[in-house]
């Protein structure tokens, strides 16, 4: 491929330019209808379809890139980049910049994989399905931006951009008490964003630049305010974002009132902003801080992973179950990341790609099985398998997955979490162990409530999986969580790839005496 | 060498039947059981293929051990193997696994079916069969922790599942979750374990762990806890070891775990993969010899759990329940045996058990499957309705009774001697009354079922020898169970072309050869027959008078024994009254001060906030110039007062 060529920039804008095309759509509203009389059923298969064709493209694209990306190159690939806002004299530039490295790469990838199932899963969205798709495709730009930003203010954007598709998605296409679930879930992130972009402007001014490649080991000394006070600030961001204890609250209310397909990016991707966030802005530009911090992240890691195990237990709606072992399990990240090396950093990446994949599918499973019965209520679910084999398996599956099995993909990225950390923070690793420990324990309990025991005659007019996009979410989704369990390295080169700078740069900054500051 | 080098082909077959099965299974004639015999009946034959390349490798002065495998993980200091390795242990397991898989392949072809007619959901019943078949071969023949872990994981999940088969009983589903997070809380302490030995040694390979233990390398860094560090790290192993053999107190699953259907308890729960703990231990005994007290440990959880399983097995109506807890007496024996230092003499006892005790279970199955009834009191007289199955079932008892010439006899007798040489006479005594007990239960299980009047006339009525492809694996278990005694002996080991008896096998760089004393087998053998003659007087004929005259005469003691010395009731008091009460309180916390107090109540704030200074905006000068004038004297007291005036 002609190296000059912006295949980024297409990757990231191709489901903005199919939202566009959705939205220019005649639909039944258009007060002049055109020649061909659309009706609204033609106007929730042509938004489907089209929303389809660009997040495959999208994929695609993806796919193109991670199979060509050079694994022994330094630094960052397919980088799309210009002045955009070149005021020198006025003591700031912001580039349109973007790239990838072995970090990103797999999220991207993997938001191309779950934007597609997103897709998949609401093909049968028949409420204003128009908007529907237009704000998923939105949604996926905006999440694709935030992992390939260089730009702080890029990154910044685009890390605003995504709350607006959340908002409408939830409160439009939400169920229970979704208007307060939306609400909660922007002002939370924009009480996190205020403070990230105070952090942003700080750094920026200092060093003269948004870049982060330039900001990169430049010397803070100028700042207004001291690098701890800018890490807590970014940190609160991403915290938010993650999410830990005790800045959780508002995933659980927004997991559980969004429609299915926004649950799985919820979950799959959007929550992967936050330890993405950490690990490229965090441990990049403020290492010295980050590797004073460590055993203050790995202590939040440990208690996220058993608070958020304990309250799990007690959950009675499937997807608010769902969405606690998430906070568990994003516990992992923090403790992996505490870690400071090369082991710990990688397995927490790979925990991003790997939740995302195994929540992902949870969610879809969960999805797939409400449409049927309309209820996540545990104790209400009794002896579905009997009616639904195929949708049972697939929860028994992706719930197996999530507790952790061995040649599984959550699995892997434990275990080099747990030995790249236990060498630098003994007690909260053994104190995760319970996580481990209780996670088999609510994951099997609950699926004992809910799909086996005897038949019920209540299920009985219920049709098990039978549509071709359902069959292609969960086949798609099983596939990755199996391969990644069998054959990491297919990510874990790249992901070593990509920590390995960020670890130089804190032993670098280890070596000199933890100078800097 | 090839076959010894290439025993990765051996778990790769069922794992293809397993694939097969699960993608097409249900769309083949007979849900494709065929493919998943095939697959145990040539792991069967090529377990022979292993077995000759390993005794010539031995024949050659080469020692007998092959390892081959290619890197699976290999990244930063995290690195793991696909490795395999065969040596004697491993030549042992294998033997085992192959024979009683093949078995239960073929009863289970005529067990699943009721009148001619498969269950629903065979073909998935023996897809998962070929994946625990292919799961325990990796474990047995995995050459590093963390592969043996992966594995170990596998057949947790295949038990898992079949205990799970008929998920219709919420009986059937509960006892599937105990066993998993049972297991898994042992698994908890195997993962840590081998977390802190990786740490120390910068290796999951179980040689490199055994050489560095041996080289006193194994140690946290600053040196703080100096042996202390090794001895945890081997505990912890011995956790996991635990938890998968049942042993006390992690024994409660694997009682409830008889849910499942016959033969899988069969293969899983008697012959193979709660052995895999006995296995572990095996395998990595000179580590356990070296860390001080861990041996000591691993003899008083076997001596226990052999006494405690025993009496509790006394106190059981249920066959499938008296074979259960039959077989975590039994393993106790095993740790019993690798507490002082016998790796042949336990590797010999799990030989000889596992024939003995699978033909037990699905001889039990034979009765199951014909009577519809598993409550022994209400069998009884079953040795005229059924002859074959209550001969072999009869057999297998008095092996694992002790009696000579039977297997059992030798192996316990093994024990015995081991013991004598290795720990005080205190734990000798003890556990010949375990052997006592041993024998007690078993003639009493066989007493009530197949002996004296039929209790339920409809249940005789159903009583009939069951097809021949149930029996065939029955009658080929009591062969082994009558032949692979033998093997104690030298001559018999050389005879078949191994170096010489099990336990010069099994530690032939440092021949270790079968010592049997005419006195101890005296003694041993008394002690079963004493087993016998006990039963006999309690429990035979007239509805077992005496016992219930005892057992109204402690009423009490009975309650215990009955009720299984209330470890069941003890773990759900804790899981009712601790762990969810403090899920509850947590989960409240979580809502009420977290989210409402933390969240919500400065979001309210901030609305009533914002709800009542609307009002300052009214519209009118008059308001705006009083606010001004307000404000204007504020900042100008403010200022006179900071200023010190």
């Amino acid at each position: 491929m002609d190296p000059s060529f912006p295949v980024l920039s297409l990757l990231i804008f191709l489901p903005l330019g199919g939202a566009l095309l959705i939205a220019l759509l005649p639909g039944k509203h258009t007060p002049t209808h055109a020649f061909w009389q659309n009706t609204p059923g033609t106007v929730q298969q042509q938004a489907r379809w089209i929303a389809l064709g660009t997040s495959l493209a999208a994929l695609i694209i993806a796919l193109v890139m991670f199979i060509i990306f050079d694994r022994n190159a330094d630094g960052f690939q397919f980088v799309d980049e210009f002045a955009w806002i070149d005021a020198q004299s006025l003591g700031f530039n912001i580039g349109y910049a973007f790239g990838v490295d072995g970090l990103s790469m797999p999220l991207v990838l993997l938001t191309g994989v779950l934007s597609v199932v997103a897709v998949l899963v609401s093909w049968k969205i028949d409420l204003r399905p128009k908007e529907y798709f237009v704000w998923l495709l939105v949604l996926e730009t905006s999440v694709l931006g935030v992992f390939t930003a260089l730009d702080l203010i890029f990154f910044f954007l685009f890390w605003e951009l995504e709350l607006i598709p959340m908002f409408l998605l939830i409160s439009i296409w939400g169920s229970g008490n979704r208007n307060y679930s939306a609400m909660k879930f922007v002002l939370y992130t924009v009480f996190g964003s205020a403070f990230m972009l105070a952090g942003f402007l700080v750094l920026g001014s200092a060093a003269d630049t948004f870049d982060i490649r330039e900001l990169r080991g430049a010397d803070l000394g100028a700042a207004i305010l001291p690098a701890q006070a800018i890490f807590s600030f970014i940190l609160i961001a991403f915290a938010i974002k993650l999410p830990v204890f005790p800045l959780h609250t508002w995933l659980p209310d927004a997991h559980t009132d969004a429609p299915t397909a926004v649950s799985v990016l919820l979950a799959g991707v959007l929550l992967k902003m936050g330890g993405y966030g950490i690990l490229r802005l965090l441990f990049t530009l403020m290492p010295e801080v980050g590797a004073d911090a460590d055993l203050a992240l790995a202590i939040i890691g440990a208690v996220s992973i058993v608070y958020g195990a304990i309250v799990t237990i007690r959950q009675t709606d499937l997807k608010r179950l769902i969405a606690y072992s998430s906070v568990s399990h994003m516990g992992f990240v923090l403790l992996g990341v505490s870690a400071l090396g090369v082991t710990g950093m990688s397995g927490a990446a790979l925990q991003l790609v790997t939740h995302g994949l195994i929540t992902g599918m949870l969610f879809v499973m969960v999805g797939l099985i409400y449409d049927r019965t309309h209820t996540r209520q545990i104790g209400e679910m009794r002896g579905l398998i009997h009616y639904m084999p195929l949708l049972g398996a697939g929860l028994v599956f992706a719930g197996l997955a999530g507790l952790g099995l061995p040649a599984l993909a959550g699995f892997v990225a434990e275990i080099t979490i747990f030995l790249g950390a236990f060498g630098q923070h003994e007690a909260p690793v053994l104190v995760s162990m319970l996580g481990v420990l209780l996670a088999a324990g609510y994951i099997l309990w609950a699926l004992q409530r809910s799909i086996f025991g005897p038949r019920d005659e209540k299920w009985a007019g219920l049709t098990d999986s039978n549509h071709w996009t359902e069959f292609a979410a969960i086949g798609a989704l099983t596939a990755l969580i199996i391969l990644l369990g069998v054959y990491p390295r297919l990510v874990m080169d790249l992901l070593e790839q990509g920590v390995t700078p960020i670890v130089e740069q804190i032993e670098a900054v280890a070596a000199m005496g933890g100078g800097g500051g | 060498m090839f076959w010894a080098e290439h025993a990765w082909i051996l778990p790769a077959i069922p794992a293809i039947a397993f694939l097969v099965l699960f993608a097409f299974g249900r769309f083949l004639p007979r849900g494709g059981d065929f493919i998943s015999v095939g697959a145990a009946l040539t792991v069967f034959i090529l377990f022979f293929f292993v077995l000759e390349s390993h005794l010539d490798s031995i024949a050659a002065g080469l020692g007998g051990i092959a390892n081959a495998g290619t890197d699976w993980v290999n990244f930063d200091k995290f690195i793991v193997r696909l490795g395999f390795t065969v040596d004697s242990i491993a030549i042992v397991m294998v033997f085992v696994v192959s024979t009683v898989a093949l078995m239960v392949n073929l009863y289970s072809t005529g067990y699943l079916r009721h009148h001619g007619k498969p269950e629903p959901r065979y073909w998935w019943y023996f897809a998962v069969l070929s994946l625990f078949v292919a799961a325990m071969l990796t474990l047995v023949l995995a050459d590093n922790l963390l592969l043996m872990f992966v594995a170990w994981e596998g057949v947790g999940l295949c038990s898992f599942l079949l205990i799970g088969f008929y998920y219709e009983r919420r009986s059937a589903v509960e006892a599937a979750k105990k066993a998993f997070v049972t297991t898994r809380l042992g698994d908890v302490g195997l993962f840590i374990g081998l977390i802190l030995f990786w740490r120390a040694t910068g290796s999951f390979q179980i040689s490199d762990i055994i050489a560095a233990a041996e080289a006193g390398r194994v140690n946290d860094l600053p040196q703080v806890m100096g042996d202390g560090y090794l001895t945890l790290s081997t505990l912890l192993v011995f956790l996991g070891a635990a938890g998968k053999s049942a042993q006390v107190p992690f024994h409660v699953w694997l009682p409830d775990a008889m849910e499942g259907p016959t033969p899988v308890s069969a293969l899983i729960h008697a012959a193979t993969m709660v052995v895999a703990g006995v296995y572990l231990v095996a395998r990595m005994l000179p580590v356990f010899e070296v860390a001080p007290g861990a041996s000591n440990v691993v003899l008083g959880v076997g001596l226990t759990t052999a006494l405690l399983a025993g009496i509790m097995a006394l106190g059981q109506n249920d066959i499938k329940r008296v074979l259960a807890y039959s077989t975590v007496s039994q393993l106790g024996f095993m740790f019993v045996a690798l507490g002082v230092g016998a790796v042949g003499v336990a590797m010999f006892h799990l030989l000889t058990h596992a024939f003995f005790k699978a033909c037990l279970f699905l001889g039990s199955g034979s009765i199951i499957h014909m009577t519809e009834e598993q409550d022994a009191r209400r069998l009884g007289g079953l040795w005229w309705r059924m002859p074959v199955t209550a001969t072999t079932f009869i057999v297998s008892s008095i092996a694992l009774a002790g009696i000579p010439p039977l297997s059992g006899f030798f192996s316990k007798d093994e024990i015995f001697t081991a013991t004598l040489g290795g720990a005080n006479t205190a734990v000798v005594i003890l556990l010949g009354v375990a052997a006592f007990l041993s024998a007690l239960y078993m003639a009493r299980l066989v007493i009530i079922t197949f002996f004296g009047p039929p209790k339920v006339l409809a249940v005789i009525r159903r009583a009939r020898e069951a097809d021949p492809i149930i029996l065939i694996p029955l009658v080929f278990l009591t062969v082994l169970t009558f032949l692979v005694g033998f093997f104690a002996f030298d001559q018999v080991g050389r005879a078949f072309g191994f170096p010489g008896g099990i336990n010069s096998y099994i530690y032939f760089p440092e021949p270790e050869t079968f010592h049997f004393h005419n006195d101890i087998a005296a003694v041993t053998g008394t002690v079963s027959l004493l087993g016998f003659g006990t039963a006999w007087w309690f429990f035979w004929g007239r509805n077992s008078r005496r016992a219930e005259a005892l057992r109204a005469f402690q009423p009490r003691l009975a309650a215990i024994v009955e009720n299984k010395f209330y470890f069941d009731e003890a773990y759900q008091w804790a899981i009712d009254r601790a762990v969810l009460p403090l899920a509850r309180i947590v989960a409240w916390f979580d809502r009420m001060i977290v989210n409402d107090t933390g969240i919500n109540a400065p979001a309210d704030a901030t609305r009533y906030a914002a709800y009542w200074l609307r009002y300052h905006v009214t519209g009118r000068i008059p308001d705006y110039a009083l606010l001004m004038v307000v404000g204007v004297a504020l900042a100008g007291g403010l200022a006179f007062l900071l200023r010190g005036g």
